[in-house]
């Protein structure tokens, strides 16, 4: 018989999971269908919603702490985000349907690290990191090290992530999130991309880096540093430089919806137009 | 299993359906869909796929679109839910059911509550907006019809949220 322990704090919450015998409660949709299909049955839900630190959701100098209750769509549309990393609201605004974002949770997302989830990319891509508490204390790490294969966290089960810290974007930073769908109604990405760019004063881009999400068991990072060398980057034909460096890089899992020759074109695509974003949005911003 | 502080199987429950308050026990697996049709007797929401992927089973939880499926009932206690049956009432559901008949929005009629209520949540998110038609395509994403090829959907939109 399952039962209900409602925490009103954090430390209650790490409690209740303690003996390894609980269950998160947050959205409860991930969870809930896994309930109704019979993949688990937990012994005990520990629900999450009434615990208020943990949907704090706050600028605090050079980064933003979200709290790990905080739903989709606050998160897509929160001004403290929208003014720290512009384009980020975009990884968050289009997850699955109005439903999933009016519940849906940032921690639960990343606790479910569903390969073909849209935050992953965005959150590894921004350097984002993980604050998570347990029946030993507090520890940090960071999302792309959280999430180490499809559905499944280097979390123990006895700990919760407490907040997600994402790094201010520099002046002279620029981060941009795109997504294919191909019409299904569950909105899942068929190839997602988040890329950021930084610049020197001069205009040489400094960094640039690519994320893909939903093309792997976990996102895949692509370093696109070195396509930029040189100040010709600009040029033409940077384009489709990254567009092979990136469809290259991409080794697409079998049994996705797209072949793996398309999905490689496809993310390349992708790149290309988060590149194309980047040079016409950060015009006036750089030296030509 | 070891006990644990404050942990119950049997649920106690106070919530607001279409402004009518309910009390009930219920185990902590229930789901909100099944309570409103069996125990409320409210069966104008619908169970299609039962994974809150289809929005047949869309109510209003605190004015926010929720699949009713995928919902425990544990969650929501203290809330005022809102289903297609509560239209005596709102004048946004009147409005949308109109549209839907002139517009051609619904066959078999088994998403229809399901949309209607999505669209009630929009309307009021955007009060006094007028609303790009872009905009409603979007925020009706995950709400499935089998019958009509949305265009009746859409037009009925159009016309329920025309000042």
């Amino acid at each position: 018989m399952t039962t209900l322990v409602r925490a009103r704090t954090v430390d209650e919450a790490i409690e209740a999971l303690a003996d390894g015998e609980g269950h998160a409660l947050a959205g409860g949709q991930a969870l809930t269908i896994l309930m109704k299909e019979g993949f688990f049955s937990a012994g005990r839900l520990v629900d999450l919603s009434a615990v208020g630190e943990l949907r704090d959701l706050a600028r605090h100098g050079d980064h933003v702490d979200v709290g790990a209750m905080s739903r989709h769509a606050v998160v897509a549309r929160h001004p403290a985000l929208a003014e720290a990393v512009p384009g980020l609201g975009d990884a968050f605004g289009s997850i699955g349907n109005v439903r999933v974002r009016a519940a849906g949770t940032l921690g639960g997302n990343l606790v479910h690290a569903d390969p073909r989830q849209d935050p992953p990319p965005a959150l590894i891509v921004l350097d984002a990191v993980a604050r998570v508490r347990g029946p030993s204390g507090d520890r940090t790490v960071t999302v792309d090290e959280l999430i180490d294969g499809a559905l499944s966290t280097t979390l123990e089960a006895d700990e919760l992530i407490t907040s997600v810290t994402i790094p201010a974007l520099g002046e002279r930073e620029w981060f941009g999130f795109s997504k294919f769908l191909a019409g299904s109604s569950e909105g899942f990405a068929t190839a997602n991309a988040a890329l950021r760019v930084s610049w020197e004063p001069d205009g040489a881009i400094e960094r640039a880096e690519v994320c893909l999400g939903a093309v792997g068991p976990t996102p895949r990072r692509v370093s696109l540093t070195s396509t930029f060398a040189g100040p010709g980057w600009s040029g033409a034909g940077v384009g489709d430089d990254i567009a092979v460096a990136v469809a290259e890089s991409v080794e697409p899992t079998v049994g996705r919806p797209s072949s793996s020759d398309y999905t490689r074109a496809l993310c390349g695509e992708l790149a290309r137009g988060l590149f194309d974003r980047f040079v016409v949005s950060t015009r006036g911003r750089r030296p030509t | 299993m070891s006990e644990v502080d404050g942990a119950v199987d049997a649920v106690p429950l106070t919530f607001d359906v279409n402004g009518r308050p309910v009390q009930l026990e219920v185990p902590v697996t229930s789901v909100l869909v099944d309570v409103l049709r069996d125990e409320c007797g409210l069966t104008g929401t619908k169970v299609g796929c039962g994974v809150g992927v289809c929005g047949a089973c869309t109510v209003l939880v605190d004015g926010e679109p929720a699949s009713a499926c995928l919902t425990l009932t544990v969650q929501v206690d203290g809330r005022e839910i809102e289903t297609i049956e509560g239209g005596a009432d709102d004048p946004d559901i009147v409005a949308l059911q109109r549209a839907f008949v002139a517009e051609g929005g619904l066959q078999c009629g088994f998403c229809t509550s399901g949309q209607i209520m999505t669209l009630v949540a929009l309307r009021r998110q955007r009060q006094g907006e007028v609303i790009p038609i872009d905009d409603v395509r979007h925020h009706l994403t995950g709400s499935v019809c089998r019958c009509t090829g949305y265009y009746g959907i859409l037009r009925a939109a159009v016309a329920a949220f025309e000042p």
